[in-house]
């Protein structure tokens, strides 16, 4: 009678357990290099606040999009276009699209920020009249002044793969090594570029699964609560 | 002994049931939903005239976004329109779903950007021009004018959460000698923004395949179009799909389709 009693018992709890199992998910490959979505670093907190900081896009691409996320991060902090003979102000980000080193200005001793969306379109550097070469020369004039300690570059990338490529590549390889900071969506880094960036000149790299998920970075950069 | 027999049966009956209880209880089942059920109504705009109309409605009895579904604004932007015209033989969604396949009726019969378009834009004795510049149109304007007046009437009459526009480029913008919109999700406003990077980024991500080319997001819907005046004007996530002509046109249906199905996906999730 035990013998048949533990019979049942093992057979009833086997089939119960068998019952719940959950679904088996596909184990995906997790790669160690790879964090999405984490905070800025205290680092990083105020290096936007009570300084000039500037935006500007080197592809002539996506630098609406990043106009949404510092708008998503706070209404406090304006967006301004700023065209040549008007200056950047403090507390507001002054956006121009063909902005070049020379007109970047420094704030008594704060050494402005200069925001570089990177990623090229076609049809953007067309409608601009300009061209991926050009937007290098650019860059390169960026990362100079930078290595020179006259400002600080943030690299940007929220394009995805669509915004990589033989004409957006080479001015990443421009302004990268000179960057304090890469913030960039996840598929940008496909390739594992911006990870090789990162590793190469030890610049930190952000990245985020989703565009949305940059707002988060700016919140710490201008110190919004 | 008979009685000791007696009592282990019941403790075991016991420990049985309890045992069978607990395994039950943990497998949780599923809270069961309630049957969608779809209502689907047409009607026509436009009526009486050469460039009438058909406007698909899909309501279902359990809640979700509304969203609005525009194809054939251009008549050759073929895959766009048949797309939609697709998609009416669905009817498993929630929420209110509108859908309007050939807006220019006339321009996609004719399979042309508008009526007329090789020919100054005259058309059988009548002038037509390119509807997507002249949103939001006007009642008593010219032909095409009153296309516009008339599709921008069902914007105001379901003032959609979505608003999708079809249409086809001639050339990918990833085109090394003279790029274009192919390959694209235009948004509307900074709304939208958002949005469509999530639905493009989980459309290259997942459906794709490898020699592809990625789809990438852009904003550069031009004054007087559909998407442009949409954004503008209402509270709605305005997108305007762009795939690019030179793939066969089953393909092109095919990725309007899927990035349709994402657009639902992410609406439903409702958490932009």
């Amino acid at each position: 009678m035990k013998k048949l009693f533990l019979l049942m018992f093992t057979l009833i709890l086997t089939f119960g357990l068998v019952g719940c199992k959950p679904e088996e998910e596909d184990p995906e490959e997790e790669d160690p290099n790879v964090e999405l979505d984490l905070d800025l670093s205290s680092d990083f907190l105020d290096l936007c606040t009570d300084r000039k900081v500037y935006l500007t896009t080197l592809g002539q691409s996506d630098i609406d999009t990043v106009i949404n996320i510092i708008e998503a991060a706070s209404e406090a902090i304006p967006v301004n276009e700023i065209n040549s003979g008007s200056e950047a102000v403090v507390d507001a980000v002054s956006r121009k699209n063909d902005l070049v080193a020379s007109e970047v200005a420094k704030d008594g001793d704060k050494l402005p920020v200069v925001l570089l969306v990177t990623g090229s379109s076609g049809k953007g550097l067309g409608a601009a009249g300009t061209n991926w070469e050009a937007e290098k020369a650019r860059g390169e004039a960026f990362a100079l002044a930078a290595d020179s300690n006259q400002m600080i570059l943030i690299v940007l990338h929220v394009g995805g793969e669509a915004r990589r490529g033989t004409t957006t590549d080479p001015i990443l390889d421009a302004v990268c090594p000179s960057a304090r900071l890469m913030l960039v969506v996840e598929g940008g880094n496909f390739d594992k570029y911006f990870t090789n960036s990162t590793n190469e000149y030890n610049v930190p790299l952000h990245l985020y699964s989703r565009q949305a998920k940059m707002v988060s970075a700016f919140k710490t950069l201008f110190n919004i609560e | 002994m008979i009685e000791d027999m007696k009592s282990i049966k019941k403790v075991s009956c016991w420990l049985i049931s309890f045992i069978l209880l607990l395994t039950l209880s943990a497998c949780k089942q599923p809270v069961e939903e309630p049957d969608n059920i779809v209502t689907k109504t047409s009607y026509q705009i436009l009526s009486s005239t050469i460039y009438e109309t058909t406007v698909y409605v899909f309501a279902s009895n359990l809640p979700g976004p509304t969203i609005m579904i525009v194809g054939g604004i251009h008549g050759d932007e073929v895959a766009g329109w048949q797309a939609a015209q697709e998609l009416i033989t669905k009817d498993n969604d929630t929420g209110i779903v509108i859908i309007i396949p050939k807006a220019n009726y006339l321009a996609t019969v004719l399979q042309k950007r508008y009526p007329g378009q090789e020919n100054k834009g005259v058309y059988d004795g009548i002038t037509y021009s390119d509807l997507n510049r002249i949103f939001p149109g006007k009642i008593d304007g010219s032909v095409t004018e009153q296309i516009a007046y008339a599709l921008i009437q069902e914007v105001e009459k379901y003032q959609p959460d979505y608003i999708v526009d079809l249409h086809e480029s001639r050339r990918s913008y990833a085109d090394k000698s003279s790029p274009l919109i192919g390959d694209e999700v235009i948004y509307g406003n900074s709304k939208s923004t958002f949005f469509a990077y999530d639905m493009v980024d989980l459309f290259n991500k997942e459906y794709l395949e490898l020699e592809d080319i990625r789809f990438a997001v852009d904003n550069s819907a031009p004054v007087g179009s559909f998407n442009n005046y949409c954004g503008n004007n209402y509270e709605a996530i305005v997108l305007t799909i762009e795939t690019n002509r030179q793939l066969d046109l089953s393909k092109r249906i095919e990725q309007q389709l899927t990035l349709i199905e994402i657009l639902f996906k992410l609406a439903k999730e409702d958490n932009h």
